[in-house]
């Protein structure tokens, strides 16, 4: 419990956003994916870059870590229930080890529409870079 | 004469077939009706749309108001019972003065009714008080106190609340007034794991299937635009109170909810037809089981009735949560047959039920070979038992890969020690698991049979088996890159099969598998046996590496890149403050409006779901602040930064870094345009978010104020700790047991600085503890190592945490057992409890009662214990606490007002080491954790009770239980007396960020004790089971042996059960009885036998005597003929001779029959089958026109040793017997069927019965109720039946018939040469 504030240390400064990956990047592939699939509501379109332990949180949904064969399920039964408007991955940051991209996606669930704010996060797995964690909120 | 089968349903739906084609009918026909009716509902839908939406609506909103009028009137019939209770009466009256009975019935009435209560006195004083607080009544307690009642709804910053005021009468005066409070709306959800908290609005959402709003401001108009529809709502006085807000139904969500109704309801018809459509081949193939072909068709059956659910998504569509909720469990085996645990058990049973069908076929029994092979041969043999081999452990690696995704592919808990009677969904996969691994034993025990016989010699086979499987145990660990089980594990398996093939039930043939039918109870027990044998260790290294596995995800988790986390739960807060600004609230401009829109928006965030520090603010055009929140242990430097913040609109969040090492924050700040809808003025939204380092850059707020906060990973029955090393060198550590001068070894370093190893397990020995650690460096370039560890579990916590599982299994066994009792009762049987039973359950009985009350006995000292050293805790800390405030001194009586500045309270809590509140009054007025009550989470007036106890009755200290929700937790009340002693405030310590620990150290004590129990539990039931079964063995055997005696076998000497005691002396008896009876039999034998060879005897000389006499008077009469030289001497001699003739034929025929009766033919015995022989016999009667034969048999009948002529003789007499007695007109029936062991014959002729009194003399010889033949027939055939093994038996009712029936042995069972 910090009690008066310290402003030491480094200024003020302000995050911005990286360019996307070319998209030749094994990442940028992984992201492309899942923009497609939650456009789509398909979760096949991405499910093979579900890493074998994943942190899921859905609006109205489940939360919590499940393997990618729960995650594939949990996601079908969420994209049942919310039909994707559109979805778009538009910032992209992070680490040469954990990349991670934010965007917005558009449902409609029982009839109300819905603006979500999506998060995935890949870590490298051997070669190939999975998702360990997705958000949509 | 024609055979053919009997019509036994005349008449159209009086037959089987045709009314299963009826029902296949009608279940298309009801598929096409709902075809039908959706598309004319959807059609009618789409005209009427609008009436309907309408009337929907109307209805609606009809219903939200009558259940707002329910609440109110359920509120005032609490706040009238409560004013005509005695306590309240006489003190309201001032008869009586004792508020602790007052309070003691209002505190009753609270808990009863979920609601708060107060009650007030003439003057309006509040006298007593219970549950919830609210907002001031005092103008409604006015109203009351005028003899009226009334009611309102006021708005909170969490939720807006009805209370009801209703006078109190006594002998026609008003003497006081009752209000009664309840909460009807929340304004924002905060639910998690622990909480559930849900408004009326939410209730009556999920029950109308659309949105609702409660607004119950004082100019509240409601939703206006045109997709709502709006009531105005009532008070008890016909004041208006608030509106309701019904969200019209959308018409695509209503089309899609019909389209989904009708899709179910059609998926459920089109399983009802395939079942009905199945069912006459099913019936079929049922018949055929025993072969081949009806063996895989009848498997074929079942699994297309799997498939068909799996496509029709059956049953999971219809029960979409709890063992069908992929969140539980979920593989892609199969292409979904286990993509949910309920899913995984239907797979599982049609798993062992196929396996069930192919082991009951003949064909695949082993039988053994009877020829020796040669070299090649055996080669050839040992090659392909090495391929059974290798098939066998690769099926057994495959149920490894099912246990293990029992682990990794589900959020159960199986190795948590605190779950000993696990919950349905657990229990349902354990028993799934256990279904298969029984299968698996049980087809192990198949397949090492079947490779016995087939190697032929059996000792040589089970030595050639066991290296066989032994190495491929060994190889497979070798081969395989994950082999997923060890090796021992296989070796074990491999045993336990070798082991069990050995087995043969009693009384049965060698080599032959048993068959369900008659040893089911055998076969459930070894597979049951086999099952725990085989998951338990599997279970156990699945449990232990999944779990690595968690804290291997833990450890993705936290490498998960902060800034962009962070950021984006920055921009997801800015998102909300939008959506709560776009609200009928967001128009408001008070303060506190704004403040409850900044909480709201708050309360639906990422930022509450992770538990970071917060500030949600609403700014003016200008920049000014109109309304804001903030919570957590930063809050006041999330304040400083959001006062720092300029006004920018483009929504870049900014960073700060604030202090290093060990006490960083790092702030995240953003500032972003409010988009100005129809009538809402612009402003600016503001969100500030701080992470420290010593959390890890993780939400630090307690789980109770987050919301829908799952499990975190840390936190699971093995708890994961953290700690950071720099170059070797310990920074911090969250484990307590890890010494500050603690190093991170060599090994670890050097490993870890290789590129190709990034990440380590270790397993580290720090005092008493072992540790499983798992270490990686923070960066590819960083000299930070941070290690997540984990405490290994003591034996006794693993055993107790693996006791479920046979716990499962016994559950199942009673289960089946109670479900077998239901049946029987059903069908009108009764299960016949043996005296195994009895004792069985006099034992158990005996050992469970006082385990059972020893158990609850247990369960309620540890509960006593921990709550006893809760109770001391909480005196120690009240204590301190009282201590720390009254030693300030600024407090001189109890007269001045409690007050102390928020650093003050940090710091008595910092020093005490716990949270605390203190009320004035019944007022709160300090808190440590202000939040608790800002959020609504807690009542921020004096529980009732404490109250009571502390200052009514003085006492110096009072443990209360509360509780938010379902949520239970503890406070400790202690009064602070200044220092003339008088009461200047109360203490409360709430347990509520700590309840969880309490919690846990109750379930853990629990858990140790109740898996003690269990374990002495499941002893107990071995054991006597064991001594029922020693103790009933020799009644039971004294049981089948009596059996034996009464059909006539007596030789039981050998056979008798030795035994002691009581049940010896019964053995002795019987056995005395036995030989008794052996030796009557024997002197009867012989006197019937003497008696029937005189009766022989005698008949045949009458026999003889009746043509010797018509010989010699013929021979007299030819004598004297030719004496008188008689002129038709001729004709006479001819006549004579031909009479001698004639007689001599006669006494020949009487010989031969006689000699056919005496002679033991040589019999040429072979396999007969019994039907073409009896039809033969019924051929020979073809030339009776009169007489109709009907005969059935079954297919595939087991052939009989005998000789088939023999054989055939006596059925043609039997059959003779039937048709003379029918007087040739009639219909006989004739039944061959399949019987335990043999074959059954019943043939039942119409005739005119045989009269009880003859029916023992039957098989007598010489015996008849005919006027011809020697009445040797049915004695021939009985003993050619008795030779054969065979028994035959005679039913008749006079003048209906006689039926026949015998039961001979199949094989060479039975034969007597």
């Amino acid at each position: 419990m910090a009690g008066s504030l310290v402003f030491g240390g480094p200024a003020i400064v302000q995050l911005t956003a990286q360019a996307p990956f070319p998209k030749e990047d094994p990442r940028a592939v992984v992201f492309a994916d899942v923009e497609k699939g939650v456009m789509t509501g398909t979760v096949a379109q991405f499910s093979r870059h579900l890493a074998s332990q994943v942190y899921m949180q859905l609006r109205e949904g489940e939360s919590g870590t499940y393997s990618a064969n729960q995650a594939y399920y949990v996601l079908q039964i969420f994209f049942r229930a919310h039909k994707s408007l559109g979805a778009k991955l538009s910032s992209f940051g992070g680490s040469e080890t954990n990349p991670y991209a934010t965007g917005r996606a558009t449902f409609v669930a029982n009839g109300i529409r819905q603006e979500t704010q999506m998060y995935v996060s890949l870590s490298r797995h051997g070669d190939r870079w999975m998702i360990t964690h997705l958000s949509v909120y | 004469m024609t055979v053919s089968l009997p019509r036994r349903f005349p008449g159209f739906f009086r037959d089987r077939r045709s009314r299963e084609l009826a029902i296949v009918f009608l279940f298309l026909a009801a598929l096409v009706v709902s075809q039908g009716a959706r598309l004319i509902w959807v059609s009618w839908l789409e005209r009427n749309w609008e009436t309907m939406q309408n009337d929907k609506s109307e209805a609606d909103l009809a219903v939200a108001v009558q259940e707002f009028g329910n609440m109110q009137r359920s509120a005032r019939r609490v706040a009238v019972d409560v004013g005509q209770q005695p306590a309240v009466l006489e003190f309201l009256k001032g008869v009586g003065n004792d508020r602790r009975a007052l309070f003691a019935a209002v505190s009753r009435a609270a808990d009863d009714n979920e609601c708060g209560v107060e009650v007030y006195d003439l003057q309006a004083e509040l006298a007593a008080w219970a549950g919830p607080s609210g907002p001031s009544v005092r103008r409604e307690v006015r109203i009351g106190l005028d003899g009226q009642m009334t009611s309102m709804v006021a708005r909170t910053p969490v939720a807006s609340q009805l209370f009801v005021a209703s006078p109190v009468r006594s002998d026609g005066k008003i003497v006081g007034a009752v209000v009664t409070r309840q909460t009807v709306e929340l304004h924002y959800p905060l639910s998690n794991r622990f909480i559930t908290r849900v408004g009326l609005a939410d209730r009556l959402a999920e029950r109308l299937g659309t949105l609702v709003e409660f607004d119950f401001s004082t100019d509240a108009q409601g939703r206006k635009d045109g997709r709502w529809i709006v009531a105005p709502l009532k008070g008890i006085d016909d004041r208006r109170v608030g509106v309701v807000s019904i969200m019209r139904p959308a018409r695509s969500a209503v089309i899609e909810q019909i389209q989904t109704g009708f899709t179910s309801a059609d998926s459920v018809l089109l399983l009802c037809l395939f079942l009905a459509a199945v069912t006459v081949p099913a019936r079929w193939l049922l018949r055929e089981r025993r072969s081949m072909r009806g063996a895989l068709g009848l498997v074929a059956v079942l699994w297309s009735i799997r498939y068909l659910l799996l496509w029709l998504e059956l049953p999971g569509r219809l029960f979409a949560q709890g063992i069908f909720d992929p969140a539980l469990y979920a593989s892609e085996f199969g292409g979904g047959l286990a993509r949910s645990i309920g899913d995984c058990f239907l797979s599982a049973a049609a798993f062992a039920l196929s396996m069930g069908i192919l082991s009951s076929v003949d064909a695949l029994r082993p039988s053994p070979r009877q020829t020796k092979p040669g070299i090649t041969g055996l080669l050839v043999r040992l090659a392909g038992a090495a391929v059974i081999t290798f098939f066998l452990f690769w099926i057994l690696r495959g149920l490894g890969a099912v246990v293990r995704s029992a682990l990794y592919d589900s959020t159960l808990s199986f190795g948590d020690p605190g779950i000993v009677i696990p919950p349905f969904p657990m229990a349902l996969m354990l028993l799934t698991l256990g279904v298969l691994t029984g299968c698996m034993g049980v087809f192990g025990v198949w397949i090492t049979r079947h490779l016995y016989a087939f190697l032929g010699r059996r000792r040589a086979a089970v030595a050639v088996v066991s290296v066989m499987y032994a190495a491929a145990a060994v190889l497979f660990g070798i081969v395989q890159d994950e082999p997923l089980m060890s090796t021992p594990f296989r070796l074990i398996a491999g045993g336990a099969w070798v082991t069990a093939a050995l087995w043969h039930p009693k009384g049965k043939a060698r080599g032959g598998f048993p068959q369900l039918r008659s040893t089911a109870g055998a076969v459930t027990g070894v597979a049951a046996g086999l099952s725990l044998l085989l998951l338990v260790p599997l279970l156990q290294r699945n449990i232990e590496e999944h779990a690595r596995s968690r804290v291997e995800a833990f450890a993705v988790e936290f490498l998960r890149p902060v800034d962009g986390w962070l950021k984006f739960i920055v921009d997801d807060g800015l998102r909300q403050l939008q959506e709560a600004a776009d609200t009928p609230e967001g128009e408001k401009n008070e303060a506190a409006a704004r403040n409850d829109l900044a909480l709201s928006a708050w309360a639906r965030s990422a930022a509450c779901r992770e538990g970071y520090s917060t500030l949600f603010a609403l700014l003016d055009t200008t920049g000014r602040e109109r309304g804001r929140f903030a919570i957590g242990s930063q809050a006041s430097l999330v304040t400083q930064f959001a006062d720092g913040l300029p006004l920018d609109s483009t929504g870049r969040v900014r960073v700060k870094n604030i202090g290093d090492g060990i006490s960083a924050v790092r702030v995240y700040g953003s500032t972003a345009q409010l988009h100005p809808a129809a009538g809402q003025p612009a402003g600016y939204a503001r969100v500030v978010i701080a992470a420290g380092e010593q959390q890890l850059f993780r939400g630090d707020n307690p789980e109770v104020l987050r919301k829908n906060a799952d499990e975190p990973l840390e936190s699971f029955y093995r708890p994961i700790t953290l700690s950071e090393y720099r170059d070797g060198l310990l920074l911090r550590t969250s484990n307590t047991q890890i010494p500050y001068t603690h190093l991170l070894s060599d090994d670890i370093r050097t490993i870890l600085n290789r590129p190709e190893s990034p990440t380590v397990w270790s397993t580290e020995i720090i005092g008493d503890a072992t540790f499983e650690s798992y270490s990686m460096r923070r960066g590819a370039d960083s000299h930070d190592v941070i290690v997540m560890s984990m405490e290994q579990q003591p034996l006794l916590l693993r055993m107790v945490g693996l006791v479920k599982i046979p716990l499962v299994y016994i559950l199942l066994a009673v289960l089946a057992g109670l479900c077998y009792v239901i049946v029987l009762w059903v069908q009108g049987k009764r299960y016949a409890f043996t005296f195994r039973d009895r004792l069985l359950a006099s034992m158990l009985l005996t050992a469970f009662v006082p385990l059972c009350a020893l158990l609850l006995y247990g369960q309620y000292a540890v509960r006593h214990r921990v709550m006893e050293s809760l109770s001391h805790r909480l005196e120690d800390e009240t204590a301190s606490i009282a201590q720390e405030i009254a030693g300030i001194g600024e407090y001189a009586d109890a007269s001045t007002d409690l007050t102390l500045r928020p650093d003050r309270v940090e710091l008595i809590a910092s020093n005490v080491g716990t949270d605390f509140n203190v009320y004035s009054g019944n007022d709160l007025r300090i808190s440590s954790r202000p939040e608790l009550y800002t959020t609504g989470l807690l009542d921020s007036r004096l529980n009732g009770r404490a109250y009571a106890a502390v200052v009514l009755e003085g006492r110096r200290f009072h443990l209360e239980s509360e509780h938010v929700g379902l949520y239970q937790y503890e406070v400790g009340y202690r009064a602070v007396l200044d220092a003339a002693g008088g009461v200047i405030g109360i203490v409360g310590v709430p347990t509520i960020f700590r309840q969880d620990e309490v919690d846990r150290e109750l379930s853990e004590r629990n858990a140790v004790l109740f898996g003690v129990y269990a374990v002495v539990l499941l002893s107990i039931v071995v054991v006597t089971m064991v001594l029922a079964n020693r103790i009933a063995a020799p009644v039971h055997q004294l049981t089948a042996l009596t059996r034996d005696v009464a059909r006539g076998t007596l030789d039981i000497a050998s056979r008798l059960p030795r035994a002691e005691g009581e049940i010896g002396e019964l053995v002795q008896a019987f056995e005395t009885m036995a030989r008794d009876l052996r030796r009557s039999r024997d002197e009867l034998v012989e006197a019937e036998r003497e008696l029937a060879w005189r009766e022989m005897a005698r008949q045949v000389a009458h026999e003889i005597k009746n043509p010797l006499t018509p010989m010699k008077l013929s021979v007299q009469h030819l004598r004297q003929t030719f004496r008188d030289h008689a002129p038709d001497f001729d004709a006479i001699l001819d006549q004579v001779t031909r009479t001698v003739i004639e007689q001599i034929d006669t006494l020949s025929r009487i010989a031969s029959e006689f000699s056919s009766f005496a002679r033991m033919p040589r019999r040429r015995l072979e396999p007969c089958d019994v039907d073409g022989i009896v039809r033969e016999a019924v051929m020979l009667f073809r030339q009776d026109k009169g007489i109709q034969f009907h005969l059935e048999s079954d297919a595939e009948l087991p052939a009989v040793q005998a000789d088939r002529d023999e054989l055939r003789r006596a059925f043609i007499n039997i059959i003779r017997n039937g048709v003379q007695a029918m007087g040739g007109e009639g219909s006989m029936e004739i039944a061959i069927r399949r019987s335990p062991g043999g074959v059954a014959i019943a043939i039942a002729d119409q005739g005119t019965g045989i009269p009880d009194e003859i029916r023992p003399r039957l098989f007598q010889p010489n015996f008849s109720t005919k006027t011809d033949g020697m009445g040797l027939g049915l004695a021939i055939v009985k003993k050619t039946l008795d030779d054969l093994g065979a028994t035959i038996e005679i039913d008749s009712v006079p003048d209906h018939g006689t039926t026949v029936r015998i039961d001979m042995p199949a094989g060479k069972q039975g034969l007597q040469e």
